[in-house]
């Protein structure tokens, strides 16, 4: 059975009974087609999906939650639900954006989980990747010491807030993107983005006053 | 960007993404990779029902725990503050002129910071959770209670030292940080290092230099006296990012691809090269990091057989650099994509034969059974399979190496 007969970027083969089967995958697989033979059960497509879309959803991820370990399974578990969901994916093209929005939603749930461990004084965890930690190694010391207090600023927002601003202004995303990473509409993305700058400014601003 | 992110605060950059480095290693997302694997194809009676229903349960139990002990623990927590000195006053500037002796900070919770004769630190925060200070020259001796609320971090240029409790040394000098540590751990961060971080243990040494010869940043690694868990940060992971602000091989426009690459914009950067435009800069380029980068490039933009050229030139250019095994392992899983399954298994062997970390060398194995059965070395596989059977107690990739030998 021959899938495709396009130049290679990809080839294996594998024992399909007594016959050999052979699958190829042209250059530029679309995620359309990658999600489309992940449905019939191919594995490399579904890599060919993780690869493709883990560096940023990895990344996103990361930052939301500033835990490496959180992150991971974060990351894990997003792309495990949307491999056995994948049938629930109505625009197979926008395989990217639909993980992403997974992984965005159970990090906001496992970011409530934490503030109430912390309230109850339970929570161990360490946030070893804060954003001052992720700087740029040429960066000025005004900018590492405005990271530490945004790092502060923003362990003192609502979960939602936070996850908002962080995707609006580490990650660059539009107004658009943000709403739908989070599950929301474009109103209220951006009022949470409002309640989270004036959460921030009003606390670097106080923080300077104070130095 | 039609609306771009107005700036969040009136002395932030924005977005802030710009001035932060990827904080995702090949080696995370390989390890999440397995971890899918594992929960997607493994046999497991942990999983669906069973699993929520028990994580249900704890959650209705710490609740309930929660509801009797909350108001006590809440009622006893009280915020730290800043770290002061143990005078209570805030942590000064110190500047010790050369020929002066040693001065000794104390701070409150019993740390204590000696900087040496010529040296210059300065507090940069303090708050409840973080201690961050800059050491702008000469050598500062940490001694840093364990146990404590903050995390502390020493800035050093080249470096930055994070530390929870322990005795350390930060010594800069004009172009290399130093780091020993006397007691506990610390984990150094550099673009030097291979994922930009590395743990020493007690006895431990790093030396962390810019080289101007190259314009690459290079971090000396001393053996440490307990093994390393992160493979990426081990001694033979440690070659490196090309400094920002090096002289360019190129100029104008065709600077952008690198611009895009440091930001993890692959297909962006891949865009601005083209095919012709990787292969021009594998030609021009010496440096082992600009080909990394252009393999990276290649790769992660979905066109794996660019990425041949240069990691092939990385392993001409730079057998014996600790980064050749890593060029090698990257080189038979492209060519194993790229169904060249004999070019994989050479390249995997080359790997092997390096001497890759040990995080990365299950991984080779896997893929060099894989690629000797799909190139018809069916022999040599089960040889390599015996190979793994020995060398791998616990293989957790058993499963696949039987699946590959019974095709």
């Amino acid at each position: 059975m021959q899938i495709a007969l396009l130049p290679l970027q990809a080839y294996f083969t594998r024992a399909a009974g007594a016959r050999r089967v052979r699958m190829r995958i042209e250059p530029a697989a679309t995620d359309r087609e990658l999600v489309q033979r992940s449905r019939q059960g191919d594995r490399w497509a579904e890599e060919a999906l993780y690869q493709r879309h883990v560096g940023e959803v990895m990344r996103v991820t990361l930052r939301l939650l500033a835990r490496s370990s959180e992150a991971e399974d974060v990351v894990q578990d997003a792309f495990v639900s949307a491999f056995r969901r994948l049938d629930q994916l109505s625009d197979d093209e926008a395989f990217g954006a639909w993980v992403l929005q997974i992984a965005v939603r159970e990090a906001h749930r496992r970011f409530r989980r934490r503030k109430l461990l912390r309230r109850l004084g339970l929570d161990r965890g360490e946030d070893d990747v804060s954003l001052a930690s992720q700087a740029d190694p040429a960066a000025s010391p005004e900018l590492l010491a405005i990271l530490g207090e945004v790092d502060q600023a923003l362990e003192r927002l609502p979960a939602a807030a936070r996850m908002a601003w962080i995707l609006r202004y580490v990650e660059g995303y539009r107004i658009d993107e943000v709403a739908r990473a989070c599950g929301c509409s474009r109103a209220t993305a951006k009022r949470l983005l409002l309640r989270a700058r004036a959460s921030l400014d009003a606390y670097v601003e106080e923080e300077s006053a104070n130095a | 960007m039609p609306d771009a992110p107005e700036p969040p605060a009136t002395k932030v950059p924005a977005p802030l993404g710009r001035v932060l480095v990827d904080p995702v290693s090949a080696a995370r997302m390989q390890r999440v990779w397995c971890q899918i694997e594992k929960a997607r194809h493994g046999r497991s009676v942990w999983g669906g029902p069973v699993r929520w229903a028990f994580i249900s349960g704890l959650i209705t139990a710490a609740v309930v725990l929660a509801g009797f002990v909350a108001p006590f623990l809440v009622a006893e927590r009280t915020s730290p503050g800043p770290l002061l000195t143990e005078q209570g006053t805030a942590v000064p500037t110190v500047r010790v002129a050369a020929h002066a002796s040693a001065v000794t900070v104390r701070l409150a919770d019993e740390s204590t910071i000696v900087v040496a004769p010529g040296g210059v630190l300065e507090p940069l925060a303090s708050s409840a959770s973080a201690f961050i200070v800059r050491l702008a020259a000469g050598k500062a001796t940490f001694h840093v209670q364990p146990g404590g609320p903050r995390r502390w971090v020493v800035e050093a240029g080249l470096a930055s030292i994070e530390v929870v409790g322990t005795r350390f040394q930060v010594d800069r000098r004009a172009s290399s940080v130093g780091v020993r540590v006397e007691r506990g751990a610390v984990l150094v961060r550099a673009p030097s290092l291979e994922d930009g971080v590395v743990k020493l243990s007690a006895g431990g040494r790093i030396d962390v230099a810019a080289d101007d010869a190259d314009r690459d940043s290079t971090a000396r690694l001393a053996p440490s006296p307990e093994p390393n868990d992160d493979a990426a940060s081990s001694p033979s992971a440690k070659r490196v990012a090309e400094e920002r602000g090096a002289p360019q091989a190129t100029t104008g426009s065709s600077n952008d691809w690198r611009q895009e690459a440091a930001n993890a914009r692959y297909v962006e950067a891949y865009r601005r090269l083209g095919r012709q435009g990787i292969r021009r800069e594998t030609q021009r380029s010496r440096a082992e990091d600009a080909l990394m980068t252009l393999s990276d490039i290649a790769r992660k933009s979905g066109h794996p057989a660019d990425a041949i050229e240069p990691l092939e030139r990385v392993l001409e250019l730079h057998p014996d650099s600790s980064r050749a095994p890593l060029a090698a392992l990257t080189l038979g899983r492209v060519e194993l994509e790229l169904a060249r399954p004999g070019h994989a298994a050479r390249a995997l062997r080359r790997a092997l034969s390096l001497g890759l970390p040990e995080a990365l060398r299950e991984d080779a194995y896997v893929r060099l059974i894989q690629a000797l059965v799909q190139s018809g070395q069916s022999r040599k596989a089960r040889l390599a399979a015996d190979e793994y059977d020995r060398l791998f107690r616990n293989p957790r990739r058993r499963a696949e190496v039987q699946r590959w030998l019974e095709r």
